[in-house]
């Protein structure tokens, strides 16, 4: 800021002026700071750590790949691949197919004739967001064993899918919301049957919602562990159960290299999905 | 003759709703002709937009038909009339090209590749867009997007077009332009347009025929001619242009003609749809523009007394409020010319006069 205030200077200067101090709390850069760090510090400490030479994991011995190493190749490699790959079908699957039935609800709720109970149907939809992970875990456990279902990779999968399905919702209907019902029409206008409209029109214009509600489905579904872990059968794992086994027999620098490969895995497919829906929002 | 292209039927109606349904169609019946130019025109919320979704098959009828060149198409699915609409908010598909959303409708149609490749270069030609079909639409100018509309909703040559005031979202230069191309391509294509605005400058200029509207119906149709000269009701003549209505009395006279006094001065005789049978006071109206002004000095024959209590200034025309004495007023245009005749001020006394032809009987 200038020291001295030039003498002519506007009403709506002055105005701005007062209106930017007005935002700016004392105090607020510090509790801002404070947050992130509580927030990433931990994870920026295991990524650190995860390239520590030393077997320790409180004290810096150099820089070293020796735990990526450890991760593919060591002994604990072929159990760890196993979770991995478990995990990756299990997601890719609960994925897809929480997609397809959010999408399919979706174009329900925001394009379908009002219907009765409809804001019921709203709340069923997005209720796994707001029960507690660890009683859907113990529900869905005591479900499985009452019905006799054999748990294992199936009976994961079809967990997944429950809970997915509003992560799936929320990004879909919102991108459907967002798109006028007058390209519909138009479509219908010009000889389009109502099978061609959503093919044609809807759908192509839905793809930014649709990609990154399975995303984050996707994320959601790998890296979930309470439900997993309740309703997989013995000797089944998926990374984070496996990840949990480990630390249990003592916490290792290889942990942190998975964890390490984990979070970068999550973080690109989050940075993806917010691309997509921008460029979404742009068109 | 000229054949009907469209005929609706006394098609009405309802919006439903828990408390109030709301009547945006009271019945109205007409036909639009073949090769017409025909404009819905009408102040917000009279139900242009909901006739034209009619026709087009979007909103269902309460009751009525609405016939295409005599075919019942009522309770025919949007995709299934040959019937196009130029949306108000364009509604180009933004994930497809200029090309492919001109190519739309004839692609659904199934015509063979080289006849939709001709018939969209055609039609981008015909709005000289030729050079655009590989852009998207978010990357054309608001009248360019227009004009894409209009070649999406011809290229399949619908049998009637339809229009939902194409024109508001532009701004006053290119919508005068565009008022003129739509006219020549109306003309070249030969195709029927129904045309909806609540602009009457532009239903004037642009249309054949006008419906005037208001509130769920039909108030007059006719040319812009017959719809400014001879109005058939005050709501016409006050919506189409301005109007001076003023209450006149009428005394017999030979036939059924009847002569007209106002503030007991002799305005003139016209002829009534049947013979009077004594004095009664009726309503006429008078267009500013055919009343004229002069000094009171002046010697006028007949002439309305009043005082000046307004001019404003607009260009090519002077525009004045007279006050009258019974308390009532009356608004004067007068063209502007090089000699500066039309110099009046606020508070001079004037004398109003207008020629009896001037005069127009309204239907209440
Ligand atoms: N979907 C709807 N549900 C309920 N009422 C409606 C609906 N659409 C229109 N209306 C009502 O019907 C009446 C006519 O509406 P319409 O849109 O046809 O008017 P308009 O002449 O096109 O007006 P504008 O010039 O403002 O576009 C209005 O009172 C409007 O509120
Ligand atoms: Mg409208």
């Amino acid at each position: 800021m200038p020291a001295a205030k030039p003498i002519q200077r506007g009403v709506v200067t002055d105005m701005a002026v007062a209106n930017k101090k007005m935002k700016w709390y004392p105090g607020f850069r510090e509790i801002t700071l404070a947050c992130f760090f509580i927030l990433y510090a931990p994870l920026i400490i295991v990524m650190i750590y995860s390239f520590n030479a030393s077997q320790s994991i409180t004290i810096w011995g150099g820089f070293s790949l020796q735990w990526y190493e450890e991760v593919f190749f060591g002994i604990e490699a072929e159990k760890f691949k196993k979770a991995t790959i478990n995990s990756l079908i299990i997601a890719i699957m609960a994925a897809v197919v929480s997609t397809v039935i959010a999408t399919a609800a979706a174009l329900a709720m925001v394009r379908g004739k009002a219907f009765k109970g409809k804001s019921l149907t709203f709340g069923l939809i997005n209720l796994p967001l707001m029960v507690p992970e660890i009683v859907t875990a113990v529900a869905t456990l005591i479900f499985f064993s009452v019905i006799g279902f054999d748990r294992g990779v199936l009976s994961i999968l079809l967990a997944h899918i429950v809970f997915c399905i509003p992560f799936a919702y929320l990004p879909i209907s919102a991108r459907l919301q967002g798109i006028s019902s007058i390209y519909e029409q138009a479509g219908r206008d010009l000889y389009a049957t109502p099978g061609q409209t959503f093919l044609l029109i809807l759908f192509p214009l839905m793809v930014p919602g649709i990609l990154s509600g399975f995303l984050l489905a996707f994320i959601i579904s790998l890296d979930d562990f309470i439900i997993t872990n309740f309703v997989k059968g013995a000797g089944v794992e998926t990374l984070p159960t496996a990840i949990f086994g480990a630390v249990k027999q003592g916490i290792k620098p290889n942990i942190m290299a998975i964890s390490t490969l984990m979070l970068t895995v999550s973080i690109v497919l989050v940075s993806i999905s917010y691309l997509i829906s921008r460029i979404g929002r742009q068109n | 003759m000229t054949k009907t292209a469209l005929f609706i039927d006394g098609v009405a109606k309802v919006y439903p709703h828990r408390t109030n349904p709301v009547r945006a169609l009271k019945g109205v019946s007409f036909d639009i002709l073949d090769n017409e130019f025909f404009t819905l025109l009408g102040p917000s919320g009279c139900g242009k937009t909901t006739l034209l979704r009619i026709i087009a098959g979007f909103e269902d009828i309460t009751e009525g038909h609405v016939l295409l060149y005599g075919d019942d198409i009522s309770s025919l699915a949007p995709n299934q009339r040959p019937v196009n609409t130029v949306f108000q908010q364009y509604a180009l598909f933004p994930h497809l090209t200029v090309f492919e959303n001109v190519a739309f409708g004839l692609r659904r149609l199934n015509r063979d590749a080289d006849d939709i490749k001709q018939r969209t270069t055609a039609m981008l030609e015909l709005i000289r867009m030729a050079e655009y079909g590989d852009r998207k639409p978010s990357e054309l100018s608001g009248g360019q997007q227009q004009r894409v509309a209009l070649a999406r909703a011809l290229a399949p040559s619908p049998k009637v077009l339809l229009l939902d005031e194409p024109l508001s979202a532009l701004d006053l230069k290119l919508r005068q332009a565009m008022r003129e191309e739509l006219k020549s391509i109306q003309k070249q294509t030969g195709i029927t347009f129904v045309f909806v605005t609540h602009d009457q400058e532009e239903a004037l200029a642009m249309s054949d025929r006008i419906a005037v509207m208001s509130n769920g119906e039909v108030q007059q149709i006719g040319s812009p001619r017959e719809i400014y000269n001879n109005p058939a009701n005050h709501f016409v003549a006050n919506f189409i242009g301005e109007a001076n209505i003023l209450e006149a009395t009428a005394t017999p006279a030979a036939g059924k003609k009847a002569k007209l006094t106002f503030n007991n001065i002799d305005i003139g005789t016209v002829e009534l749809p049947q013979k009077l049978d004594g004095e009664t006071n009726i309503s006429v109206m008078v267009r500013p523009e055919h009343i004229h002004l002069s000094p009171a000095s002046a010697k006028t024959k007949n002439a309305i007394k009043g005082r000046v209590k307004d001019v404003s200034y607009l260009g090519t025309d002077t525009q004045a409020h007279i006050d009258l004495p019974n308390q009532k007023e009356i608004l004067v245009r007068m063209q502007n010319n090089a000699l500066e005749t039309n110099s009046f001020d606020v508070g001079d006394d004037v004398h109003v006069t207008f020629s009896e032809n001037a005069i127009r009987l309204l239907e209440d």
